[in-house]
């Protein structure tokens, strides 16, 4: 007796999901987990990091974009600042082999050294399975996970869709807005904004 | 030295109409072979792509930057916003972006004073971006030099084919008959009362409405067809659904109220 009522409640609630795309995923729902090995061999699982923030960072350090941001420093010191807090802060690379950006775990870490990267890992998701269940469009493309699984930031790591790097001052930094009121306890007042950038060689 | 030498060596070097780069050639092209004081004039910004290379349209998709024009213009000169020919979809799944391979001409109507001196020198500094797999950004100052008279402008008959043809590109400002959106469930279905097209993609003029790489499902109705668009992740509806429909490969200007789901969450 309990199966098709429960069936009619998921009918139910299905009709009442909001318009949305087949990739992606929507702010205010649960971030699909996933395990990935970085550059390094370890694999770290979304899950394992329950409780603490989140930031999930598609990169591609030959894309312009990305450029901009690692050459002024930008990404490092957000990097370093908000892991210093106590965050986790996964770079994510989804090019596929034999695509522009997709190297080997040395070259990755020689390219860390290079930039002085300061994220917690560079995780490679070469078959672009993580890529697509976020629905990453481009380099940069920014997305905040609070302590309880939940997606609370996708977009943009700014408003400023530039490669100009003289154009870094003055830009609002969506995740850096995003991150500050989730740690202050917050509702992040701005959770979504239009990615820009290179697109994700999947 | 003469005064005339002097003044050509004191004056700053106009910029070239023509900037050719690796991969992206751009220029500089007046449609009228000289100015008359209070008549606006259209001026062209050409880019020419090499094999496999495009730049973008007004919204670029999923990845890309639209190329921007800065005018350096005269006193009391004014330039309109870029006309932008009907767009091509680069596919690259899961995703897609759009904009123009191979040459185009982005058009731009500058409004002249009633009093202008002579010649004029009108200016711009340009950037795009340029991809194939890789992404670069590009950039070109650029200037043009036109004398100005009292005669009607006369098209510089060097360019009249390009501009011609340019105009062909423009996305049409009439629809082909009547237009209607409406919002269902995952997307917006725009329905068109003319005869059925065989291939049909709306272009988004904003880019966080529509799933840009998502197939559009097209299909024939009674006195018309029916596009079904995917809406992207975490999209609002807005009011209206603006950008251009291509139809069997013809693009019109589409502003038309979204009619919003009905309370009962049916896709109608």
């Amino acid at each position: 007796m309990r199966r098709p009522f429960l069936s009619l409640m998921a009918l139910a609630a299905l009709a009442l999901v909001p318009a949305r795309a087949r990739g992606g995923v929507v702010v205010g729902e649960a971030a699909p987990d996933f395990t990935l090995q970085d550059s390094k061999g370890a694999k770290h699982a979304l899950s394992s990091y329950k409780g603490k923030l989140v930031v999930l960072e598609w990169v591609n350090y030959e894309c312009p974009f990305v450029k901009r941001h690692y050459d002024t420093g930008n990404m490092q010191r957000l990097q370093r600042t908000y892991t210093g807090k106590g965050l986790v802060w996964l770079s994510v690379n989804s090019s596929a082999p034999g695509k522009q950006g997709h190297f080997a775990p040395d070259v990755v870490e020689a390219m860390l050294k290079e930039r002085k990267a300061a994220a917690s890992a560079y995780l490679l998701d070469s078959d672009g399975t993580v890529g697509r269940a976020y629905g990453a469009k481009t380099t940069p493309h920014m997305f905040v996970i609070d302590a309880s699984g939940e997606l609370i930031y996708a977009g943009g790591i700014d408003d400023k869709p530039s490669t100009d790097s003289t154009d870094v001052p003055g830009p609002k930094s969506y995740v850096q807005a995003a991150l500050d009121e989730a740690l202050a306890g917050k509702t992040v007042s701005t959770p979504t904004s239009t990615p820009y950038g290179c697109s994700v060689k999947y | 030295m003469s005064a005339a030498l002097l003044l050509l060596a004191l004056a700053p070097a106009l910029p070239p109409s023509t900037v050719r780069g690796v991969n992206v050639t751009a220029s500089l092209i007046p449609e009228q072979a000289w100015i008359r004081p209070g008549r606006s004039l259209v001026i062209g910004l050409r880019l020419q792509m090499a094999p496999e290379w495009h730049t973008y349209w007004k919204n670029p998709g999923d990845s890309g930057l639209p190329t921007r024009i800065r005018w350096t213009l005269p006193q009391g000169f004014e330039a309109g916003p870029i006309a932008w020919p009907t767009p091509e979809r680069f596919a690259t799944n899961p995703l897609a972006s759009y904009g123009y391979d191979q040459d185009v001409m982005l058009l731009s109507e500058v409004r002249t004073p009633a009093q202008v001196g002579s010649p004029v020198v009108i200016a711009a500094r340009v950037d795009w971006l340029e991809c194939k797999d890789v992404c670069r950004p590009g950039k070109a100052e650029l200037a043009v030099q036109l004398e100005v008279t009292g005669n009607d402008p006369l098209p510089d008959p060097r360019w009249a084919k390009a501009f011609a043809d340019t105009r062909a590109r423009l996305p049409r400002s009439r629809p082909p008959g009547s237009l209607a959106a409406s919002a269902g469930a995952g997307g917006i279905t725009l329905r068109g009362a003319a005869p059925a097209a065989r291939d049909a993609y709306f272009f988004p003029a904003r880019p966080d409405l529509v799933e840009h790489g998502a197939a559009q499902a097209l299909t024939p109705e009674a006195g018309g067809f029916r596009l079904r668009i995917p809406m992207a992740a975490n999209a609002k509806l807005p009011d209206s659904l603006e950008g251009v429909l291509v139809a069997d490969g013809v693009g019109f200007e589409v502003a038309v109220p979204i009619r919003p789901r009905d309370s009962k969450g049916g896709a109608r």
